[in-house]
């Protein structure tokens, strides 16, 4: 049952991508795409991130800028802080991608 | 473009630090970070999974059930408001019951229903889903239930003046506004609430 529910998770952030990211993923197998949602959620999980939400968004800005973009000088800074929860991170990483006139 | 998430306003790094009191050098850092960089691919709109934690395996959706409050009421109060005019409206028409509260989604986030699968609460959109609101009773209604024991709303409705009264009031009420609808089942009824998919206001299961 538990594994029934972290795989309908990672289906539904796989189903999210795609309809985010149609271009992009297009030629993407199904399989190959659930590995790149396993690994965001491994990836944002290390950050303090658990909710789905900001996992999709978590998942939006790797596919926006790469699987190392958590290493960026724009991403790193907010997600080593220490004084903000994970919703200030969120909103300050999307308020980065947004002052560059990409709407999240 | 429009946002994918829920609409809350982005705040910058400045604004992020200063709510926090961390001025200026946020965390150590000397100056803000700079904007993100044009990304390889820009997303199209489409609603964000809901805010529910998956933790080792298992859906945490018992923080709704912990607050005591379904998705789609603002807060406790509401909920307590809307189920002590139900509560009222059965006992106005003479309908007993042995349990009043709300099942479903609003209380579970993912869908349960095995037509509904990969579904949850409005997922189509805001105001999208129902609240599924119930009573359990072995009174002798106005309407028969169905042979699965159970008293679909648009009967109760339809039978009921005060029910149909406070569905369309609560339908409004909420915001977003949402079809808010009350039925009725037997205590054997196969599908009748459970622990697991209900928050009960009155009475027990």
């Amino acid at each position: 049952m538990a594994q029934d529910a972290l795989r309908r998770a990672n289906d539904l952030l796989a189903e999210y991508a795609r309809r985010r990211f149609p271009s992009l993923l297009e030629n993407t197998a199904p399989e190959t795409l659930l590995k790149i949602v396993q690994e965001v959620r491994t990836r944002a999980g290390t950050n303090g991130f658990e909710r789905e939400d900001q996992i999709a968004t978590y998942l939006d800005l790797t596919l926006m800028y790469g699987s190392d973009f958590a290493e960026s000088d724009w991403a790193k800074p907010i997600l080593a802080n220490a004084s903000f929860v994970t919703d200030d991170k969120i909103s300050a990483l999307m308020g980065q991608v947004e002052a560059n006139g990409v709407k999240l | 473009m429009s946002s994918g998430d829920t609409g809350k306003p982005k705040l910058s790094w400045a604004q992020v630090a200063q709510k926090k009191g961390d001025t200026g050098a946020a965390a150590g850092q000397a100056s803000a970070p700079p904007p993100a960089p044009a990304p390889k691919a820009v997303p199209v709109p489409a609603p964000k999974p809901p805010a529910v934690a998956v933790s080792g395996g298992v859906v945490s959706c018992a923080n709704i059930q912990a607050r005591g409050y379904p998705l789609g009421f603002k807060d406790k109060a509401e909920f307590d408001q809307a189920m002590g005019e139900l509560k009222s409206a059965l006992e106005q028409e003479g309908v007993k019951f042995s349990a009043i509260g709300v099942r479903g989604s609003s209380v579970t986030v993912n869908s349960n229903n095995p037509k509904k699968k990969g579904s949850y609460f409005d997922k189509r959109g805001k105001g999208k889903s129902d609240i599924d609101v119930f009573f359990v009773t072995t009174d002798r209604l106005k309407s028969a239930p169905s042979k699965k024991g159970i008293f679909y709303d648009k009967d109760m409705a339809e039978q009921y003046p005060a029910i149909s009264a406070w569905n369309q009031k609560w339908s409004a009420k909420l915001k977003p506004a949402r079809k808010v609808a009350v039925a009725g089942f037997r205590p054997f009824a196969a599908m009748k609430p459970s622990a697991a998919d209900s928050i009960v206001s009155s009475g027990a299961l």
